[in-house]
């Protein structure tokens, strides 16, 4: 009868430990597949956030380097235009980049896909074009930065310019 | 009372744990008994201070029930050790994922590619540089025309249109010069989207662009961007190739 006591006393000692292990292990499993898997959405929103705040960074290590030359929001009334005007130059394949703003991530006007294209005569030439209006020239629809990110975890960000005729 | 052994239910039951108590601590003792006594005395000696603890010592002279209450007090003192260690263990647990959750996070961001260089902003040109240099290359440049500029079209600082005819291939070309690359933007902006511009090809190349009209021969197209890469980009930035060094034509 004690030793039952004593085993079960030590038993629910022991089960005690291997829980807060057990708990440990997979908070910190959970932690490192998040942080893969949303590795690139949450550097993005750091590079939005960056950005935003007047920060400009490029990725500049051979193989993946990624510079934004220029990044603006231009609205042409005498067009009724407004849209982003982005180029840079890198040594990454442009089409595993992709340009987000803090309004919208590879998108344009209404929504539609606006992906990061390659100048068809310089390879090292990229451009992110995105229309936002068709209709008007108004600058407040202008994001405030952009982004351009590769997949394998280069980045580039700026804050826009806004520009108007 | 239980006439048979002449105490109480209470007594009894507070004996038989006292003595099963003491029966778990003599063989711990054995195993380990300079820590074990050491560990029991100070226990008793906190407990001790208890009040409550205090009043139920039993006098010095009786040797069998002080040795029950020191084991009793050891008993209790031990288990309340093992709450005060159980934290410990869940710190020194939650240090150890720590740990192993910034060694590898270190390791992933270590994988990432970091910045090793800094940029230079590049340096703006301007369009008698590069038709010379165009000219040094041996481009066979026709009807080369320097147009006023800002102008109608363009805000351009400077404007130069010329033609290349060049073993059965021709094209038109508009070499516009600007302050800075920023500036160059919107005008490149309103000729992606009026017309006739918006049929035309436009490459944009540090603080120039560069406009040829739809029926310019492709290859012609590629090389004034790529010597104009390598008049304007590559000695500034080591990650761009060009495949016409200067001098080669």
């Amino acid at each position: 009868m004690d030793m039952t006591g004593k085993g079960l006393r030590y038993r629910s000692r022991g089960q005690g430990q291997v829980e807060y292990a057990l708990v440990l292990a997979v908070v910190s499993l959970v932690v490192i597949v998040a942080v893969t898997l949303v590795g690139l959405g949450a550097q993005r929103v750091y590079g939005v956030i960056a950005g935003s705040l007047g920060a400009k960074h490029d990725t500049l290590t051979q193989g993946h380097t990624i510079e934004i030359v220029s990044a603006q929001c231009i609205a042409v009334p005498s067009q009724n235009l407004t849209g982003l005007w982005v180029v840079g130059n890198t040594d990454e394949l442009v089409a595993n980049l992709t340009g987000s703003t803090n309004l919208a991530v590879g998108t344009g006007i209404g929504g539609a896909p606006s992906p990061v294209n390659p100048d068809p005569d310089n390879p090292n030439v990229f451009k992110f074009q995105p229309l936002l209006s068709q209709q008007k020239a108004d600058l407040t629809l202008c994001p405030i930065a952009v982004v351009i990110q590769a997949t394998d975890g280069a980045i580039a960000t700026a804050p826009i310019t806004r520009v108007t005729e | 009372m239980n006439p048979t052994y002449g105490r109480s239910l209470k007594e009894e039951i507070k004996r038989r744990t006292a003595h099963r108590i003491r029966k778990d601590w003599d063989l711990r003792h054995a195993i380990d008994p300079f820590d074990r006594l050491e560990s029991v005395h100070a226990s008793a000696k906190r407990l001790s201070t208890i009040p409550c603890m205090a009043a139920t010592a039993r006098p010095i002279h009786q040797s069998r029930e002080q040795r029950d209450a020191e084991v009793l007090t050891s008993h209790l003192s031990q288990r309340s050790l093992d709450w005060m260690m159980r934290p410990r263990r869940i710190i020194l647990l939650a240090a150890t994922a720590i740990t192993a959750i910034c060694v590898v996070i270190s390791l992933i961001v270590r994988s990432q590619p970091l910045p090793q260089q800094k940029l230079v902003p590049l340096p703006t040109s301007d369009t008698n540089t590069v038709m010379s240099y165009l000219r040094s290359v041996g481009v066979p440049m026709t009807d080369v025309q320097m147009v006023a500029a800002p102008n109608a079209n363009w805000k351009a600082r400077s404007e130069v249109q010329f033609g290349i005819d060049s073993d059965g291939t021709a094209g038109f070309f508009v070499l516009l010069n600007y302050a800075s690359p920023d500036q160059a933007a919107l005008d490149a902006f309103k000729a992606a989207y009026r017309s006739p511009f918006q049929d035309w090809h436009l490459t944009q190349i540090a603080n120039f662009l560069l406009l040829s009209t739809p029926d310019t021969a492709q290859a012609l197209k590629t090389m004034i961007a790529s010597h104009l890469t390598h008049l304007l980009l590559a000695p500034y930035r080591a990650f761009i190739p060009t495949a016409t060094p200067a001098g080669k034509q």
